[in-house]
C-alpha cells in the first residue's frame, strides 16, 4: 500500500503571472498587405505568405499546406487558411516577451471554424487570453465537411515584456516521513502541481531544475518515491522562471526491538518492529501509561491508544510507528501522526508464561527503566506524603513513589526493610519505584531479616506481605520468634510449658557416678498457630532459607518471652554434694525471643543454643550474638539446665547434648555443675572439671 | 512535594481504526491454539481480517487481527501460538445443502463439490496441510448426513472443491490451487503436476471414480486405516468416495424426495404402497432388497403390493439429478398376506387336509382361498372366486373372475398323485359358467382369430370325465390366437406334465396360469396388458391379453422345501418364440409379481415365500 499524501488544489487559478505595461498591436490584413506590398491571390494565381509580422515583436505564421496563408479580396482583404491543408495560425513573440491576449476578426466558408488550443471554437472578434510566448490556433469545421476555410481580416495582439513577469512557483506536497508497510518495500507518492498555465520541470536527483533540466510537466503530476528523496521543481513562462521549490521526503527508519528504539535520539520518530521472538509483553497499564518489555528492554507506551487496548500479559509483535521521547529520564514511546496499531498484533497469551517482575539491584536499576522490577531489602529511612525514601544495603537511595495507588498498598514505615515491586521510573537524578500490585506480585513485602533485625511498626499492619529471611534447617531444632502469626507451620513445633528439677548431667569420681541437678525446661508438642512474639522450638519438614507469607498482621507489640520458676526442693536427691549451699538452680527459667540480632551478656545466667544444638553459658562463648527471630534462655546464675523435648529427645548441657542424638566427637569438658565449657582445659582457671567423663582437678 | 511524572505531550489520539483497511473478504476461520483450544469465527460475524506480515505459514508472517462486527476491539492472534488456521475458501452458500452426485450430468465446471466417505462413521473431506503425506485430506467425521443430502452448518471447516475443465479432463481446485498427484506417493497436493481427472459416476451405486488422467493408476479414494484417515490419491484399493454437489438453487438440482403412502410402519394386512414426488416430471426408482436405488432400479408405476416385511428405498430422478434416498420399512404381521391365515397341513400327496375337499362341484366361494396355489385374491368389486371340484379327486381348479372385464384373472390348480391320474380322454364341453355374475358365452364371434384357450388344460385333468369337463367352463378360458394356443402355449402345457409335475406320490406342483387383462410393468415401465378386444356370442366385449404366463411352485415333501419359477410369453399371432426360448427367459415369482401386480403363492409362510419367490429355480424331471 502506498502512502497517499493529500494534495491541496488551489481554487484560484488566476493570477499565476502578473504583468507590467501591456502593449497592444492591431492590424487589418489590408494594412499588412499594403504595408508589405504583398501580392493578393486571384483565380489560380495563388501566392502564399506563411509568416508576417504585426510589429517588431509579434509574428503571425502558419504551417498549413498549399494555399494556406494566401491573401485574398479586393475591398476587404483576408489571410486565408484551409482545413484540409492543416491550416493553422501561430502567434508568437520572442522569449523575453509574453503574450496576453489575441483577437481575430475573421469570416468562414464551408462551415470552417477557428479552434483554440483546447479545441474550443472562436468567434470573430473574441479576445482569447493567452499565457506564454507562443500560441497556435487550428482550422476545424462545425459540420461534417473537411474543406472549411477561415478568412482572417484583422488581428489584434496584446503582450508585454517578460522581464516584468513574476512566475509563480509550483506546489509540492508537504514534506513527510514515510515507512514501509509491514514487510513490503517502502514507497510514497508526491504530487507536483504547476500553477495554472505554467510549465514545470522537476528533478528527484538533487540537481537544480531549470528551463532545460528536469522532467517537464504542465499539469499536476504524482510521482512515486521509494527512498528518502528530495524533489525540486521550477515553473517558467517564456524565459522567466520561478524560484526553485525543494522538499525532502524522508524514508523513516525501522528499528528492531525496544532497546534499539531507546537508542534513538529523543524526539526521533521511527517504526518499531517487534519480532515475535522478542517476546514483547505488556507489563502494566494504568491510565495513559502502559509498559511493555521485550527481551531487549522495557519502555513506557505513553498516551497511545491501541486496538485492542493494552492490558497486562499480552504478547505483542508487529510494527508500530511512534516517537521516542525521554521524559525526565523515562524512556517513552509516544504517538506520532503516523502511529497506528493496525500492524501490531496484540494477542492474549496462549502458552506463554505470565509476565513477572525482574529482580534488580542498584547496579542494574539504570538498565531497567520502565520495567517491572522487584528491588529487595530496601530500608525505609524517611517518609513524606506519597513518597518513601529507602536505601539499599550499600546506602544507595531510592524513592518509593505511590503514583498508581495499587490496591492494598500502604506506605511503609520508617525503619522497615521492604521488597518493592513496581515500575522502575527515573525522574531526572532521582531513582524511583512506582509500586504496583499485579498477579500476586505484591507492591510491598516487609522483610523480617534475622541478620538485620526488625523494627516494629508503630501500629500493627494488617494484611501485610512478609518475607521471613531466616535459615531453618530441617535436621535441627531452631528457636523461632516472629512478629506475626504463622498458621500451619510445616514442621514440628514445641512450646515451652514448664521447668522442673532434674538431672541435667552426671560426673564420675572415684568410680562413683554422681548426678548433676538443675532445671529441666519442658517443651511439648504444639499444633496451633505460632503466635507473634512467642518463642518456639521448630524443626521444619524441609529446610527453609526464607518464608514468604501474605495477608498477615505485622504486629507493633514488642517481642515476648516465656518464664517458669523452679522453687527450692525439700529433698532433692543427689544434691548433698553441695549440701551447705543454696542450690543454684532455684529461680526463673525464661525463654526470651529476639526480633533483632542481640549481643548477650557473657555470664552464667544466660544460655545460648549454639549451632550444634548444644546449650552453653554465654560466659563460655566467644560469640554471644543471637540473630533476630531467635531466642535465648535466662536461668538462675550458675544453674545447670537441659531441655526436655518430650519423648526421647533431650537437650542437656552435659550429656546427650546434641538434638540429633549424636555424642560429641572431641574432648568435652564440663564444670562441676554440668555446664559444657567451650575452651581447652589449659585455658580454664583452677578448679574441678569433668573431662570426657573423668573428674580432673586443675590446680 | 511530588511532581507529576507524565505530562500529556499530545492530545489523546484515537487512532485504533484510523487505517482500518479491509485486508480481505472475511471467510469463516477456525483457529487451533497451541493450548488445544479451538476458536471459530463465522464469516458473518467478521468485519475484516488483517494478516500482519502474511498469512499463517507465510515466511515472515507474524499474526492476524480479527475485526468483529459490533466489537470495538480487534481480537489478535500470534501465529507462534497457533497450530492451525483453517479458512474456508469461500463462505458457505446460503442454502448450505449438498446432494450426492448421481449422474455425470451433475458434473458442471464452476460448481462446488465436497468429498464424502459414506462409511461408518461417515467422513466429510477437509484438507490437512500438515499431513506428512503432503496435502492430504482428513475428515470431519460423524457429521450428519442423511441419504445423499448434507446440510452444512455455517463455519463447518469442510473443504469445498471447485470443478473446472471439462469431461475427461476435469480439474479440482481448492482455494484457487489445483489438486494434483505426482510420483508414486499416496498424495493429493495443491499445485502438483498431474492435475486433470477423469470422473465417472458409477450409476449402480453412485460412487464417484476420480481417476488421474496422467497417473491413471491413481484414484482419489478414502483411506480409513487408523492413523491415516484421509482422502488422498491411491492405487485403487481404498474405500470409494462420493461427490456431493452444492445445491446452487438451480431448478434441476432440486428434486423432491419421494414420499410413501401409507408410510412405513407395522400393519396387520397387506398394503399397496404408493410412492410419489412433488417434483413434476421426476421418475421414481425403488428397490425392495435394501440396496440404494439408482436409475437402473425398478421404475415406479403402480402401487407396490406389500404383503410381507419389506423395506422400500426410493429416489426421484429428474434430468439426471437424484433426490435424497428415502426409506420406508413395512412390517406386515405374520402371514398377513395370506388369503386366509390358515394353519394348514399337507398330507402325503401334498394336498392340505385340514380344510378338507369341497363337496360341491362348482361354486363361487372364497372358502378355499387359503389353498397354497391361490394368488392373493383381489376383492375389488366385480371380482369373484370360483372353485371347481369333483368328489373323488377334489378341487379341479380355482378361478378369479372379473365380471367387469368379463375375463379370467387367473386360474390355479395343483398337480399331484391325487388328481393327475389319466383315466379318460378329452371331453369337449365349452359352456358359460353359471356361478359367475357375467360369464363369457360359450363361443367367440371371431372364432377364426381367437380360440378358446384353456388355462387349466383339459389334458391336465383326465382323472375323470367330470373333472375333464370342468375345464371347459368359459371362466377357464382366454381368447387366444390359435397360433399361440396350439403352439408355444401347448408345448409349455405339455412340459408341465412331462418335466415339471411330480414323478412321485408325495410331492405337489402348484400351478397358476393366467393372462394379462390389466396394465403390466415391464422393464420398469408400465404398459398395457391387452392387445385388443373381441366379442363373444352373447355380445360381451372381451379383452385379448397381451401376455400369458404360468407360475409354478413345487413342494418337495421329503426335503420339506419349495422351489418356483415363472414363464412369460407374449401373445403373438404368429412367429411366437419357441418354448425353449420362453423357458430360457424364465423369471422369478417376484418378477412375475412386479409385472402383474399380483401376489402369487401368498399363503406360503412369509419367510419361505420371500426366499422361494426371489429366484427362478428350474427343474426338469424328464431329464432324470
Amino acid at each position: 500500500m502506498k502512502k497517499l499524501i493529500t494534495l491541496f488544489l488551489f481554487a484560484t487559478l488566476a493570477a499565476s503571472v502578473g504583468w507590467a505595461a501591456d502593449i497592444t498591436v492591431s492590424k487589418t490584413i489590408n494594412e499588412i498587405v499594403s504595408a508589405n506590398g504583398y501580392t493578393v491571390s486571384s483565380g489560380s494565381d495563388v501566392t502564399c505568405y506563411t509568416s508576417f509580422s504585426l510589429d517588431e515583436n509579434i509574428t503571425i505564421s502558419t504551417t498549413g499546406g498549399p494555399n494556406c496563408g494566401s491573401f485574398w479580396g479586393t475591398t476587404t482583404k483576408d489571410w486565408r487558411l484551409y482545413q484540409n491543408k492543416n491550416g493553422n495560425v501561430i502567434v508568437s513573440a520572442p522569449t523575453d516577451y509574453i503574450l496576453k491576449s489575441v483577437t481575430f476578426t475573421f469570416s468562414v466558408s464551408n462551415n470552417g471554424t477557428l479552434l483554440n488550443n483546447n479545441g474550443g471554437a472562436l468567434t470573430s472578434n473574441e479576445s482569447v487570453s493567452i499565457t506564454g510566448n507562443s500560441v497556435t490556433f487550428t482550422v476545424g469545421n462545425t459540420g461534417t465537411a473537411t474543406n472549411g476555410q477561415v478568412r482572417i481580416t484583422a488581428i489584434s495582439v496584446t503582450y508585454s515584456s517578460a522581464s516584468s513577469v513574476t512566475v509563480e512557483a509550483p506546489t509540492l506536497t508537504d514534506e513527510f516521513t514515510f515507512w514501509p508497510v509491514m514487510n513490503d518495500p517502502a514507497s510514497a507518492e508526491v504530487t507536483i502541481t504547476p500553477a495554472a498555465g505554467n510549465t514545470v520541470r522537476y528533478t528527484t536527483n538533487g540537481s537544480t531544475p531549470s528551463r532545460t533540466n528536469g522532467t517537464e510537466i504542465t499539469a499536476a503530476t504524482t510521482i512515486t518515491i521509494s527512498g528518502t528523496t528530495t524533489v525540486k521543481a521550477i515553473s517558467y513562462v517564456g524565459n522567466q522562471t520561478s524560484s526553485v521549490v525543494s522538499k525532502t521526503y524522508t524514508l523513516g527508519q525501522t528499528v528492531t526491538g525496544i532497546s534499539a528504539f531507546k537508542n534513538l535520539a529523543s524526539g526521533t520518530t521511527a517504526r518499531l518492529y517487534l519480532p515475535d521472538a522478542n517476546n514483547a509483553r505488556t507489563l502494566y497499564v494504568n491510565g495513559n501509561d502502559a509498559f511493555i518489555r521485550d527481551n531487549t528492554g522495557a519502555i513506557c507506551i505513553y498516551n497511545v491508544t491501541t486496538n485492542p487496548p493494552l492490558e497486562y500479559n499480552q504478547h505483542i509483535a508487529g510494527w508500530i510507528i511512534g516517537t521516542y521521547t525521554t521524559f525526565n529520564g523515562m524512556p517513552e514511546f509516544t504517538a506520532s501522526s503516523a502511529t497506528n496499531s493496525c500492524y501490531l498484533v496484540i494477542a492474549k497469551p496462549v502458552m506463554e508464561h505470565d509476565v513477572e517482575p525482574v529482580d534488580i539491584d542498584a547496579d542494574s536499576y539504570d538498565s531497567h527503566y520502565a520495567d517491572w522490577v522487584t528491588f529487595s531489602d530496601l530500608e525505609v529511612t524517611a517518609t513524606s506524603n506519597n513518597t518513601a525514601t529507602a536505601t539499599d544495603i550499600n546506602g544507595n537511595e531510592f524513592s518509593i513513589y505511590n503514583k498508581y495507588t495499587p490496591e492494598g498498598y500502604q506506605q511503609p514505615y520508617v525503619g522497615a526493610i521492604v521488597d518493592v515491586t513496581g515500575i522502575a521510573a527515573p525522574y531526572n537524578n532521582s531513582q524511583e519505584l512506582f509500586p504496583i500490585n499485579q498477579n500476586d506480585f505484591y507492591p510491598l513485602v516487609y522483610v523480617v531479616d534475622a541478620q538485620r533485625g526488625f523494627v516494629s511498626p508503630s501500629a500493627s499492619i494488617s494484611n501485610a506481605q512478609v518475607r521471613l529471611k531466616r535459615n531453618l534447617p530441617s535436621q535441627d531444632w531452631s528457636l523461632l520468634t516472629v512478629p506475626f502469626e504463622i498458621e500451619g507451620f510445616e514442621g514440628d513445633v514445641l512450646e515451652y510449658t514448664g521447668v522442673t528439677l532434674g538431672q541435667v548431667g552426671a560426673y564420675e569420681m572415684n568410680g562413683v557416678t554422681y548426678p548433676i541437678q538443675g532445671g529441666v525446661m519442658h517443651f511439648e508438642d504444639y499444633y496451633g498457630n505460632l503466635h507473634p512474639g512467642t518463642p518456639y522450638l521448630v524443626r521444619p519438614y524441609t529446610s527453609q532459607q526464607e518464608m514468604t507469607l501474605s495477608g498477615v498482621e505485622l504486629k507493633s507489640d514488642p517481642v515476648g518471652s516465656v518464664t517458669f520458676s523452679l522453687a527450692a526442693p525439700q529433698n532433692a536427691p543427689g544434691i548433698n554434694l553441695m549440701a551447705n549451699e543454696t542450690p543454684a538452680y532455684v529461680g526463673d527459667y525464661t525463654l526470651v525471643g529476639t526480633y533483632s540480632p542481640k549481643t548477650l551478656p557473657k555470664d552464667e545466667s544466660t544460655v545460648k543454643l549454639i549451632d550444634d544444638n548444644t546449650l552453653s553459658w554465654t560466659s563460655l562463648l566467644d560469640n554471644t550474638e543471637v540473630n533476630g527471630t531467635e531466642a535465648y534462655i535466662t536461668i538462675p546464675e550458675g544453674a545447670g539446665v537441659k531441655l526436655d523435648l518430650g519423648g526421647n529427645e533431650v537437650v542437656t548441657a552435659i550429656n546427650n547434648i546434641r538434638l540429633d542424638g549424636n555424642s560429641p566427637q572431641e574432648t568435652v569438658i564440663y564444670n562441676i555443675l554440668g555446664i559444657r565449657l567451650d575452651r581447652p582445659l589449659g585455658e580454664l582457671p583452677p578448679g574441678v572439671y569433668i573431662v570426657n567423663g573423668k573428674k580432673i582437678v586443675k590446680r | 512535594m511530588k511532581k507529576i511524572l507524565f505530562v500529556a505531550l499530545l492530545g489523546l489520539m484515537t487512532i485504533a481504526n484510523a487505517m482500518a483497511a479491509i485486508d480481505n473478504t472475511p471467510v469463516s476461520m477456525t483457529i487451533t491454539l497451541k493450548n488445544g483450544n479451538t476458536v471459530t469465527y463465522a464469516a458473518s460475524n467478521m468485519d475484516s481480517v488483517r494478516f500482519v506480515g502474511g498469512k499463517f505459514g507465510d515466511s515472515g508472517a507474524i499474526g492476524m487481527k480479527i475485526y468483529l462486527k459490533g466489537q470495538t476491539s480487534s481480537v489478535d492472534y500470534l501465529y507462534s501460538q497457533i497450530t492451525d488456521v483453517i479458512e474456508d475458501a469461500q463462505p458457505v452458500v446460503s442454502s448450505n445443502i449438498f446432494t450426492r452426485v448421481t449422474s455425470a450430468s451433475q458434473l458442471v465446471a464452476g460448481k462446488r463439490y465436497i468429498l464424502i466417505y459414506e462409511g461408518t462413521p461417515a467422513v466429510m473431506g477437509a484438507i490437512d496441510g500438515g499431513n506428512k503425506y503432503g496435502l492430504s485430506i482428513t475428515g470431519i467425521d460423524n457429521f450428519a448426513y442423511d441419504n445423499g443430502v448434507i446440510q452444512l452448518t455455517e463455519g463447518t471447516a469442510v473443504k469445498i472443491l471447485t470443478l473446472g475443465g471439462s469431461t475427461d479432463a476435469w480439474t479440482l481446485s481448492l482455494d484457487g490451487a489445483l489438486l494434483g498427484h505426482s510420483g508414486s506417493a499416496n498424495t493429493l497436493s495443491a499445485g502438483a503436476e498431474h492435475n486433470t481427472w477423469k470422473i465417472t459416476i458409477n450409476e449402480d451405486g453412485y460412487n464417484a471414480v476420480i481417476q488421474n488422467v496422467t497417473d491413471d493408476e491413481y484414484y482419489i479414494r478414502y483411506n480409513k486405516n487408523s492413523g491415516q484417515e484421509r482422502f488422498a490419491c491411491y492405487k485403487n484399493t481404498m474405500q470409494p468416495i462420493f461427490l456431493y454437489v452444492e445445491d446452487d438453487g438451480s431448478a434441476a438440482s432440486v428434486v423432491a424426495a419421494p414420499t410413501f403412502s401409507p408410510a412405513g410402519g407395522t400393519y396387520t394386512s397387506a398394503q399397496n404402497v404408493t410412492i410419489s414426488t412433488t417434483t413434476s416430471g421426476a421418475t421414481i426408482y425403488y428397490t425392495t432388497d435394501g440396496s440404494i436405488p439408482t436409475g437402473h432400479s425398478t421404475a415406479y408405476s403402480t402401487p407396490i403390493p406389500v404383503s410381507r416385511n419389506m423395506t422400500i428405498k426410493a429416489i426421484a430422478v429428474k434430468d439426471g439429478v437424484s433426490s435424497a434416498v428415502v426409506t420406508a420399512t413395512y412390517n406386515i404381521s405374520s402371514d398377513a398376506n395370506n388369503n386366509v391365515n390358515a394353519n394348514w397341513n399337507i398330507e402325503g400327496s401334498g394336498i392340505p387336509l385340514s380344510k378338507g375337499d369341497p363337496t360341491f362341484t362348482n361354486q363361487s366361494t372364497d372358502d378355499y382361498a387359503w389353498r397354497l396355489e391361490y394368488p392373493h385374491i383381489n376383492t375389488a368389486s366385480g371380482n369373484q372366486r370360483v372353485v371347481k371340484a369333483v368328489s373323488t379327486y377334489g378341487i379341479t381348479y380355482s378361478v378369479e373372475w372379473d365380471n367387469n372385464k368379463i375375463a379370467n384373472r387367473w386360474t390355479c390348480y395343483t398337480m399331484c398323485a391325487k388328481n393327475n391320474a389319466t383315466n379318460t380322454t378329452r371331453h369337449d364341453d365349452f359352456k358359460a359358467d353359471p356361478v359367475v355374475t357375467v360369464s363369457a358365452s360359450s363361443s367367440y364371434t371371431q372364432s377364426s382369430t381367437y380360440s378358446r384357450g384353456h388355462l387349466c388344460p383339459s389334458a391336465d385333468r383326465l382323472a375323470s370325465i367330470d373333472q375333464n369337463k370342468q375345464t371347459f367352463f368359459m371362466t377357464n378360458m382366454q381368447p387366444q390366437y390359435q397360433n399361440h394356443n396350439g403352439g408355444v402355449w401347448a408345448t409349455l402345457e405339455g412340459y408341465v406334465r412331462t418335466k415339471w409335475q411330480p414323478t412321485n406320490n408325495t410331492d405337489t406342483l402348484y400351478v397358476v396360469k393366467a393372462a394379462t387383462i390389466e396394465n403390466v410393468t415391464l422393464n420398469n415401465t408400465s404398459s398395457t396388458g391387452i392387445i385388443t378386444t373381441t366379442t363373444d356370442g352373447a355380445g360381451h366385449t372381451l379383452v385379448v391379453p397381451k401376455y400369458f404366463y404360468m407360475a409354478f411352485l413345487y413342494y418337495d415333501k421329503s426335503a420339506n422345501s419349495y422351489k418356483a419359477f415363472a414363464l412369460w410369453t407374449e401373445h403373438l399371432n404368429g412367429n411366437n418364440p419357441s418354448a425353449a426360448t420362453v423357458i430360457s427367459n424364465k423369471i422369478s415369482i417376484d418378477e412375475l409379481e412386479r409385472r402383474t401386480g399380483i401376489d402369487f403363492f401368498c399363503n406360503l409362510p412369509d419367510d419361505i415365500e420371500a426366499t422361494v419367490e426371489a429366484t427362478a429355480t428350474y427343474w426338469d424331471f424328464s431329464s432324470n
